[in-house]
């Protein structure tokens, strides 16, 4: 998750003022990648699962660096000590009680996480929209008062866990307010709505993003974002096995 | 003899980790089991054994770490004290690894049924936990080859005699591959083993290993597959398949097993397994139901059906419940 800074405010400042001219589906998405990207973050959050018992709240720590690094240890009582790694097309998983590693390939990464409404692949997205995805520029669409781009993403390659993306950017903030993901086909899989936005700096990012699996009856997941620290010193140590295994 | 010393050890520990410095997590588990079974003569029999497990652990970050785990009861009747004692290690980084000394899981090699590659849990059964067969007493030595690469050399002391036993590993992330290459020494008795394990389609591993002693003792293999797919309606199939051979040694023959799995949402899990012995001509044939109705509670059901010889032996009804604190 990582891009120049001065690339993101440039961006940003270029798209948000008044729209004097018109942006391409590209643009967009790159500005939309720009604003939700850090060279380093470390985040406090949780993740609010939902189904028909009721509510299940399971807290996290991560740590990212550049586009495709991630670490993420899980702090809630049930699965205390869990991590998970990820740096290219490496995703580690280590479990304390038994000490451990596991290797996830291929479709292993779309299981879910802790049973919620993310996958492994969502929770550790890699690389660049524009590098797995063609976009198109659908129109405009006002969204909760928000006025929003509609650009539709087609992935480049037929091993992507979402074929077929629909996105609501928000013309203002660059920041994806609502997206649907599909198959191929375009029956829609998933749909994310942000229910809460935070500024970090001069970005708009969302605090609150709820997930809503559109073949469960009565399940969805909620991600919150407690704290989020961002451009900060980690140490490549830190993405290790070694440390996963600590 | 480690007993004196596993003392020492585990009063350091609770030194270092106890809640009055302020930074020790207590956590646990308590479980209770209930057993009933019912063999061809139709005798019942009921069992149930309650289990509960409290942690101490000191956080997982910084240079110093440690954990001790008490379990009652321990998984044998035994008077010793450290049946009782499942986790209880210290863990320091060094400036180019880090050491574990104490009582502390170890796991080698891929597999959930067979592992040729758990030379380990094997080869080192009198050194072994008394509870948990994933413990050891043991001093061991990880050093990092880069970032998802590196050696583990372990001694493992022995709970009644001055013997001591070495297992080094060499683990290797290579492309899409992941190599482990290994070797254990024990009473003159040398293992080396090797572990593949990748992806083409489903994930799939492959182990290997062979006890010489002078000859050729034991030859072990073994190999896993496994795969979930995601329906369309909702919810996730898995199926893993594992089978291990031993075509040298006193316990030859082909044992086989396989687990199907159907999770409808994220709080039930449905599954249906069955493994074959061809030593003890054993199968059973067994399905099991889990459900998570709240945050840290599982219950569990299961049922199972034992043959010998292809007649039947027994039928047994396992229920459970745990809840993480």
């Amino acid at each position: 998750m990582s891009r120049n800074p001065l690339l993101t405010i440039a961006l940003v400042l270029l798209f948000s003022s008044t729209c004097l001219f018109a942006f391409t589906a590209e643009e967009i998405v790159a500005a939309v990648d720009a604003n939700t990207s850090f060279a380093t973050s470390h985040t406090i959050g949780s993740i609010i699962t939902v189904d028909r018992f009721g509510e299940k709240t399971s807290t996290f720590e991560a740590w990212s660096k550049g586009d495709n690094t991630a670490l993420i240890e899980f702090t809630s009582r049930a699965e205390r000590g869990q991590r998970v790694l990820r740096t290219g097309s490496n995703l580690y998983l280590y479990y304390p009680e038994a000490d451990q590693l596991i290797r996830l390939q291929g479709a292993a990464l779309r299981q879910s996480v802790l049973g919620s409404d993310l996958s492994y692949e969502d929770m550790t997205k890699e690389g660049s929209t524009l590098a797995s995805y063609e976009a198109t520029l659908q129109g405009e669409e006002q969204l909760g008062g928000v006025r929003c781009w509609v650009v539709k993403l087609v992935a480049k390659s037929r091993s992507s866990a979402y074929p077929i993306q629909t996105l609501w950017v928000d013309q203002q903030h660059f920041l994806v307010r609502k997206a649907i993901y599909a198959t191929a086909a375009g029956r829609a899989l998933k749909e994310l709505e942000v229910v809460e936005v935070m500024e970090v700096g001069t970005i708009t990012m969302a605090r609150e993003s709820r997930v809503v699996d559109l073949l469960k009856r009565g399940s969805s997941t909620t991600m919150r974002v407690e704290s989020i620290e961002v451009d900060l010193p980690l140490s490549d140590a830190l993405f290790s096995l070694e440390n996963l295994s600590w | 003899m480690v007993t004196r010393r596993s003392w020492c050890a585990v009063a350091l520990l609770l030194l270092l980790l106890t809640p009055v410095a302020g930074v020790a997590t207590i956590s646990g588990e308590v479980e209770f089991t209930n057993l009933v079974t019912a063999a061809r003569g139709g005798t019942l029999t009921n069992a149930f054994s309650p289990t509960i497990h409290v942690s101490l652990a000191s956080p997982a970050h910084g240079d110093v770490r440690g954990e001790i785990r008490i379990q009652v009861p321990p998984t044998v009747t035994i008077t010793d004290w450290d049946g009782f004692i499942s986790r209880s290690y210290l863990r320091a980084r060094l400036p180019h690894g880090r050491l574990t000394v104490g009582k502390s899981p170890l796991s080698w090699g891929d597999g959930f049924f067979f592992n040729a590659a758990e030379i380990v849990g094997r080869r080192f059964e009198e050194y072994q936990s008394m509870a948990g067969p994933d413990s050891f007493w043991l001093a061991s030595l990880y050093l990092p080859i880069g970032a998802f690469d590196f050696v583990e050399v372990v001694a493992l002391p022995s709970l009644h005699t001055a013997d001591v036993g070495v297992a080094t590993r060499l683990y290797l992330s290579l492309g899409a591959f992941k190599v482990e290459a290994g070797y254990g020494y024990h009473q003159r008795r040398h293992t080396p083993y090797v572990s593949l394990q990748g992806h083409l389609g489903a994930t799939w591993w492959l182990s290997s290993s062979v006890d010489i002693t002078g000859g050729v003792e034991e030859l072990r293999l073994s190999a896993g597959l496994f795969h979930s797919f995601f329906l369309m309606g909702g919810g996730t199939i898995s199926v893993r398949g594992e089978a291990m051979g031993i075509p040298i040694g006193e316990k030859d023959g082909l044992s086989l097993a396989i687990e199907g799995g159907y999770a409808p949402d994220q709080s039930h899990r449905l599954s249906l397994f069955s493994t074959y012995s061809t030593e003890a001509e054993a199968l059973v044939i067994g399905t099991g139901f889990t459900i998570l109705p709240l945050e840290a509670l599982t219950l569990r059901a299961a049922l199972s059906a034992s043959f010998a010889t292809w007649s039947f032996e027994q039928v047994g009804l396992s229920l459970s419940s745990s809840w993480i604190f």
